[in-house]
């Protein structure tokens, strides 16, 4: 490991976590966008198509597509293949409240934190090592 | 937060089981997307879907048995369930999807929906007026609602629409607020639609190029109707996350350029001619070989304008042997069809008809289809993911009929072969 570099920003869940990142640039939707039985990405117009989510911290600008997202968190939380945590630039109502209702539903607290002092995108990279405190609204990157 | 009384009445449970778990969800919500305070709406519109999701029966469950009601007027989308499908020999449906799609509709019309079992609740009576505060959910509608009617509704979420629904209440912020609403991006449409394909398209351009943006449409004819713009934001809607645009002298918030964007000078532009459009034609379209499965027409919902076109079109042909033709409608665009002679011709050519229902929530796994035809970019844009992996060809109401029917029948045109 490297040297770490420290976000802050604004928690939208609250929950700690720490694991891999997968990032992308593109924007993302759960609905259609993850099969919530396996966690698969199967977003055919995304570049994350095939790769899993489970366990994975999501890194990407913003939400997607239909309005139905939350039921599709709730239902890859309820079968165990929900990611880590997810970093938006600006998390979208539709996948912050899925992740509400997943505490409340589900008693799951994934972390879900947006409006880093920093733009996650440019400085997390897929593979970075992060730990994530939805308490705090922390993210702290591990450089390879 | 500020709670009004009977508010954290709710929050604290004195209102029941089912106005806390709905006050809480609605509450946190709030709390974290900085609104100052709760507002009552006027109308909700809810799902009651995706039945392969066993969390979606689940929590409809929990909602209705802990004695939830509806407190203000709620439409619900549409459903794959008994109450509106009964060809179950034709497409057939694993049992247990069967029994979640019952227990969806039974637990929605429990807390006292209106079942219109449509995406298009605006042309069923649940007609806000511009500036009213609603809770809607389905894309296309959210759309419609913000857009052509002046509305006002975020884009609410499965659980987070029953909560408002049951509540009678909805945070107050984002496309709530007034100064959230103008346009910040600049749409300039060098080549005119005439057609709902066109308005598809340019729906499909924004969706795909402006996402999370407020586009002010500039261009757009002043024969566009209000149908043209719900295909125009479902389209856009479903490609990207674009809850409200503008049309600048259509719409009823963009009455000048002035008034649309706020004052401020768009950030962003996008032209959109020739170019673009043979660009997303060629994007919009994942068929590339093989049989063509079905033909896929009505979504969103349409108007008894666009059954009568489906009708003249037809005129006697009949869909072709070994292929599926299915018209999604609401059952009062249904009633009208039949009272004005449509429904007889169009069930005599072969077209199965999908009453209050979609096709995103059709246990089409089963049914072993692999590339379908659609006249509309909602369904091109999702249906080739997760869960119908369908290769898409993309074309207008007449190709539809052109590629999925077959001269024949009442006509007694030269190769008829009547469907057998």
């Amino acid at each position: 490991m490297g040297k770490s570099i420290a976000l802050q920003g604004r928690s939208i869940t609250r929950g700690y976590a720490e694991g891999e990142a997968l990032v992308s640039n593109q924007f993302f939707g759960f609905t259609h966008g993850v099969e919530p039985t396996t966690g698969r990405i199967a977003d055919e117009r995304h570049e994350w198509l095939g790769k899993n989510v489970n366990g994975k911290i999501l890194v990407f600008p913003y939400g997607k597509s239909s309005s139905s997202g939350g039921l599709f968190i709730l239902e890859m939380i309820r079968c165990g293949n929900g990611p880590a945590a997810v970093i938006n630039v600006e998390t979208e109502p539709v996948i912050g409240a899925g992740f509400i209702m997943a505490k409340i539903f589900y008693g799951k607290e994934i972390p879900v934190i947006d409006r880093l002092n920093k733009n996650p995108i440019e400085l997390i990279k897929t593979g970075d090592h992060l730990i994530v405190d939805g308490n705090k609204g922390v993210v702290e990157i591990m450089k390879k | 937060m500020d709670l009004t009384d009977y508010e954290k009445r709710m929050l604290d449970g004195e209102e029941g089981e089912a106005k806390r778990m709905s006050m809480e969800i609605l509450y946190a919500l709030g709390n974290v997307y900085g609104a100052s305070r709760m507002v009552p709406i006027q109308s909700a519109h809810v799902l009651a879907v995706y039945p392969h999701l066993e969390a979606s029966p689940e929590i409809m469950e929990k909602f209705a048995k802990a004695g939830g009601r509806f407190a203000v007027p709620t439409t619900v989308d549409p459903g794959h369930n008994e109450k509106n499908f009964d060809k179950w020999k034709e497409f057939p449906e694993p049992e247990h999807l069967k029994q979640n799609s019952i227990r969806l509709a039974k637990a929605v019309e429990t807390m006292e929906c209106i079942p219109n079992w449509s995406c298009t609740p605006y042309y069923q009576g649940n007609l806000p007026r511009k500036g009213a505060y609603i809770s809607w959910a389905e894309s296309s509608a959210i759309s419609f609602a913000n857009s052509v009617l002046g509305a006002r509704t975020n884009r609410t979420t499965i659980g987070v629409d029953i909560a408002a629904a049951i509540t009678g209440r909805t945070p107050y912020f984002g496309l709530l607020l007034e100064e959230s609403r103008y346009a910040n991006a600049r749409v300039v449409i060098e080549k005119q639609p005439s057609s709902m394909y066109d308005y598809n398209i340019l729906g499909y351009i924004i969706g795909k190029n402006l996402s999370d943006r407020i586009p002010a449409i500039e261009g757009l004819p002043e024969s566009t109707t209000a149908n043209d713009l719900k295909v125009l934001g479902a389209a856009a809607a479903s490609r990207g996350v674009v809850p409200l645009y503008h049309a600048i002298g259509i719409t009823p918030e963009a009455k000048s350029r002035e008034i649309t964007y706020g004052g401020k000078k768009p950030k962003v532009e996008l032209k959109i001619g020739t170019k673009e459009i043979s660009e997303a034609e060629s994007d919009i379209n994942t068929y590339a070989s093989g049989n063509l499965d079905a033909i896929l027409v009505g979504c969103p919902h349409p108007t008894i304008g666009e059954i009568a076109e489906l009708t003249c079109l037809i005129n006697g042909r009949k869909v072709k042997k070994g292929m599926k033709f299915c018209l999604f409608i609401s059952a009062d665009v249904l009633h009208l069809a039949e009272l004005m002679g449509f429904r007889r011709k169009i069930e005599d050519s072969g077209v199965d008809i999908f009453t209050g229902d979609c096709i995103l929530f059709c246990p089409v796994a089963s049914w072993g289809w692999k590339n379908i035809v659609t006249n509309s970019a909602k369904y091109a844009n999702l249906l080739p993911s997760d869960p119908t992996y369908f290769k898409v060809l993309f074309t207008d109401l007449k190709g539809c009929v052109e590629l999925g029917t077959k001269k024949g029948g009442i006509h007694g045109q030269k190769h008829s072969s009547p469907r057998s």
